[in-house]
């Protein structure tokens, strides 16, 4: 018999290894009983501070032990959390907050809305104190959540200008779980990196696929001001065998020639997902730990809980002419459909756009009906029951072997260093300034992969640093663009609709002559 | 190719690249055989867009350097590497 919920699942994990470890952070290292007890504290904490099942807690925080226990302690009474980037600027949190409608705050900042500030080690402490009263063992009610309850909310970028937050429901992650267990191997021998942010996607798999197969997680900060190498050292200090990153990194470590088994000796499997691997590059990766690790490239949009395929790098990847890895075949329990425009199934071999079901796929966007009835819509061919799908926007292809390919996207959506970006937000944000009529944000590949964002406005001509610190106190620093260039005009096409793709061109030239 | 003064490159390059640690933050002085990725003053998110910039800037292609980043490691190298390339095109 296994947990129907993720608070139950985790919990047999600690019944059946009490005394393993479950999660390395900030230098110290914590069993999957201490885990377990600190988060039931939490959990009778929350409930004591008015915290309802159902309600939305934000946590704002880093890589500490209490944003772990404090996730785990959420999931037991059914409350969804949703990580948020204590680094985010404040306007951009205030937005996230206020679509939670978050009945309590964690964070390590001042700020609005029900909030208890962590920022110390002073009022850490006090945190800790606070919920040593509370009871460690196990609580009630958790058997009363269902799988199709939300678990989390994960923010991601909103083409209205506004991020969205997922809600994803149990069910999601155990499916994710699963097939850690199942096709990746991942069990109690395991150590995951957790390298991703919290607040990212891609995090949801290193914690839950780790700890709830018995494997544990060790929490690295990101590279931010530190040496790549100290990174690499503390992956191998730690003996990680599993590390999950997106390309941007794996690329970066690669060129800084610590991309090797001589700095990684312990890694058996490495995956990548959130954005392309370019395949030049990727023969390097492949042939440093060829016959010593697998590579496994991942794909999977974060409304349908984190990653919906797989595909394992073999060496005839590389006799394509493709620029990319194939995403794979979709994991169990997902179903799909490809269709164009018209909402009509395209034949096999031909590119449509991917609308994903099954159990997997998220409750929708938090406070949200809107984006929700745009993106999570009755299955188009199916009329007599509800069977909801998502509709990605990832245009893909399928083959007879039922592996799919990407060939782009069917909006605007980009990857940039594997974060999901809506280029619309990006326009609203230059936009919200002062003077400028409007603005188009637009990206430029390399030919080596490699994506620049540059951005075009109209109106008043400003200076670029000025546009760069308006732009900085309401994006998050990977959707700052990197040039500005002013036009007299943004072209528009037929409709009257500002041209992206002539936007990109002028972009492209006018970076050329400037420097 | 028409050749730009190491001294033009450095001054160019310290700009830029001081401009992308002030966002983060660090106003720390920046001399020109101060390591900006070995320490972790730069990042993967700073790198695609430093090489990004040296390609567009000076003609440099990364793959021609066998990715290595470490060849963009500080001021000077970078000036190195434009005077190098602007002798010998690649």
């Amino acid at each position: 018999m296994v947990g129907h919920n993720l608070g139950l699942r985790f919990q047999e994990i600690v019944a059946a290894t009490p005394g393993a470890p479950a999660l390395f952070c900030e230098g110290n290292s914590y069993s999957f009983r201490e885990l377990n007890e600190t988060a039931n504290r939490f959990s009778r904490w929350l409930v004591s501070v008015g915290v309802d099942r159902g309600a939305v807690v934000c946590l704002e925080m880093p890589k500490i032990m209490e944003a772990y226990a404090l996730a785990l302690a959420c999931i037991k009474i059914g409350a969804p959390y949703a990580f948020l980037d204590p680094a985010a600027p404040a306007e951009r949190s205030r937005l996230m907050l206020d679509r939670c409608r978050a009945s309590l705050i964690l964070s390590v900042r001042e700020g609005p809305g029900a909030r208890i500030v962590v920022g110390d080690a002073a009022a850490r402490a006090e945190l800790r104190k606070a919920i040593a009263e509370f009871d460690g063992s196990d609580l009630p009610q958790t058997t009363e959540i269902t799988g199709a309850d939300p678990a989390y909310v994960m923010f991601t970028s909103g083409s209205t200008g506004e991020p969205k937050g997922v809600v994803i429901p149990h069910q999601g992650v155990l499916h994710l779980v699963e097939w850690a267990g199942n096709d990746l191997g991942i069990g109690p021998a395991d150590r995951l990196t957790n390298v991703n942010p919290i607040y990212f996607d891609n995090s949801v798999f290193d914690i839950y696929a780790g700890l709830l197969n018995g494997a544990a997680i060790v929490a690295i900060d990101a590279l931010r001001g530190r040496p790549p190498a100290e990174l690499v050292a503390e992956i191998t200090r730690h003996r990680c065998t599993f590390f999950f990153a997106v390309p941007t990194l794996f690329m970066f470590l690669d060129s800084m020639h610590l991309l090797s088994p001589d700095w990684l000796p312990n890694v058996t499997r490495f995956m990548f997902g959130g954005e392309g691997y370019p395949l030049a590059r990727l023969r390097r990766f492949y042939d440093a730990f060829a016959g010593r690790a697998k590579l496994i490239n991942c794909y999977g949009p974060t409304e349908t809980s984190c990653i919906c395929s797989g595909f394992d790098i073999t060496a005839q990847v590389f006799d394509t002419s493709e620029g990319l890895a194939p995403l794979g075949r979709l994991n169990p329990n997902f179903s799909y459909r490809i269709l164009d425009e018209d909402m009509k199934p395209i034949a096999t071999g031909g590119v449509g756009e991917l609308w994903l079901g099954g159990p997997g796929v998220g409750l929708g966007y938090i406070n949200n009906p809107q984006e929700t009835a745009r993106r999570f819509r009755q299955d188009p061919l199916i009329d007599g029951y509800r069977s909801i799908l998502y509709r990605s926007g990832d245009l893909v292809e399928v083959d007879r072997a039922n592996v799919l390919r990407f060939r782009g996207r069917a909006d605007n959506q980009v990857k940039l260093r594997g974060y999901r970006v809506e280029l619309e937000e990006i326009d609203h944000a230059i936009a919200a300034r002062t003077g400028i009529t409007r603005a188009l944000a637009a990206v430029l590949h390399d030919a080596n992969g490699a994506s620049r964002l540059l951005a075009a406005y109209s109106g008043t001509k400003q200076a670029e640093t000025d546009l760069r610190q308006h732009c900085a106190a309401r994006l998050p620093a990977y959707m700052i663009p990197s040039r500005f260039i002013w036009l007299e005009e943004i072209p528009v096409n037929a409709n009257g609709k500002a041209d992206r793709r002539s936007v990109a061109s002028l972009l492209d030239e006018a970076h050329a002559k400037a420097s | 190719m028409t050749v730009v003064p190491a001294s033009e490159v450095k001054s160019r390059m310290r700009s830029y690249i001081m401009q992308r640690l002030l966002m983060k933050g660090d106003g720390a002085p920046l001399h020109d055989d101060d390591l900006l990725f070995s320490s972790g003053r730069l990042d993967s998110l700073d790198a695609v867009e430093l090489i990004m910039s040296v390609e567009t800037d000076y003609g440099i292609n990364f793959s021609d350097l066998g990715f290595d980043l470490t060849r963009l490691d500080s001021i000077s190298a970078i000036a190195r590497l434009v005077e190098q390339s602007s002798v010998e095109p690649a």
